[in-house]
């Protein structure tokens, strides 16, 4: 997994994170980080100019490369982050030791979702949010077709593009707060949260 | 300041969108062109829908790596896949039903569907809206 994502790292940025457009949406969506922060596979760091400054983060990653590209971003954020490799199907921190948990475009990416938002929930404080920003299969028949056959293509590569995060987070345990649809219905910018046990 | 922003978010997806369409129209001209150039080449109907699809997938894949730095690799890739699937067809189906095309009409043709693609999905975005706006009132 993590040999694949470091050949991904080199195009990463050019072709993939679509910054430019999704930046804004992104940026609304980390302004809600709150208390200690983990940042769920950051990737080459592009997100990291969308946190809001001052936050306490820990971002992780299972690429080495993409850590290494993702350095000099995380040294120019005026706040605490540490980057850290991680495997997201098996973290490395303590129960209920976040105060939000946060992705971008994470869960089409690891090879086990349900896993995620199982040591997600377990990492997460109760009543710790949980901020996604991920791209989902189409509920429109024609959309959804075609994100199945862009998986056939795309899995090779470690990308699904036809999860359906939301119920997987529902499923999960977690209280799905707001969908705001940023493309379609196929990009979209979730907020969540781990309820409190009464 | 708030309408300050309001106006860049405005002007923003304005920006996007005609990008869209245009994108959208250039997939559909050079899908349909390249089903048209298929089509001319007299083979069997099966073996021509077989070939001109794969080609015109494959021009649709090129282009919507060129612009995905751009416009977004999903917000290329997926809407310009539907475009290059579905418009070419058309040009099938008049040429089953016995209407040979020529050059400008297959360019005309595939223009206005990548038009009613972009507008399908522009209609299919409010409909999203407003369905996660009912479900989940903030």
């Amino acid at each position: 997994m993590a040999t694949i994502w470091d050949k991904r790292a080199r195009l990463y940025d050019t072709f993939e994170a679509s910054d430019l457009r999704r930046g804004p949406a992104r940026e609304a969506l980390f302004r809600e980080m709150t208390g200690r922060v983990l940042f769920v596979a950051v990737g080459t760091g592009m997100d990291i100019k969308h946190f809001p400054p001052g936050r306490e983060i820990v971002a992780i990653d299972i690429s080495e490369e993409m850590l290494r590209r993702a350095a000099p971003r995380a040294q120019k954020y005026p706040g605490e982050l540490r980057l850290v490799r991680a495997d997201a199907l098996k973290l490395c921190f303590a129960d209920e030791s976040f105060d939000t948990v946060a992705t971008s475009c994470t869960m089409c990416s690891v090879p086990d979702p349900q896993q995620v938002f199982r040591e997600i929930y377990r990492v997460l404080r109760p009543g710790g949010k949980l901020l996604m920003f991920e791209h989902v299969r189409s509920r429109n028949p024609v959309l959804g077709l075609t994100l199945d056959l862009m998986t056939l293509f795309t899995r090779r590569n470690g990308t699904a593009m036809n999860r359906r995060t939301v119920e997987t987070a529902i499923a999960a345990n977690f209280h799905i707060t707001n969908v705001e649809p940023v493309f379609l219905d196929i990009i979209l910018a979730v907020r969540g949260e781990k309820l409190r046990e009464n | 300041m708030q309408r300050d922003l309001a106006a860049k978010t405005g002007f923003r997806t304005f920006m996007f969108n005609c990008g869209d369409c245009l994108f959208l129209i250039v997939v559909g001209v050079i899908a349909t062109g390249v089903m048209h150039m298929v089509h001319h080449l007299g083979w069997h109907i099966v073996l021509t829908l077989a070939v001109g699809m794969v080609a015109a997938m494959f021009a649709q894949m090129l282009l919507a790596h060129a612009v995905a730095p751009v416009l977004g690799s999903i917000e290329s890739m997926v809407p310009s896949m539907v475009a290059a699937m579905i418009i070419p067809m058309a040009v099938c189906l008049l040429e089953l039903a016995g209407i040979s095309l020529n050059n400008s009409s297959a360019v005309i043709i595939g223009a206005t569907g990548g038009i009613g693609v972009f507008l399908l999905l522009r209609l299919y975005a409010v409909r999203c809206r407003k369905c996660f706006c009912a479900l989940y009132k903030s």
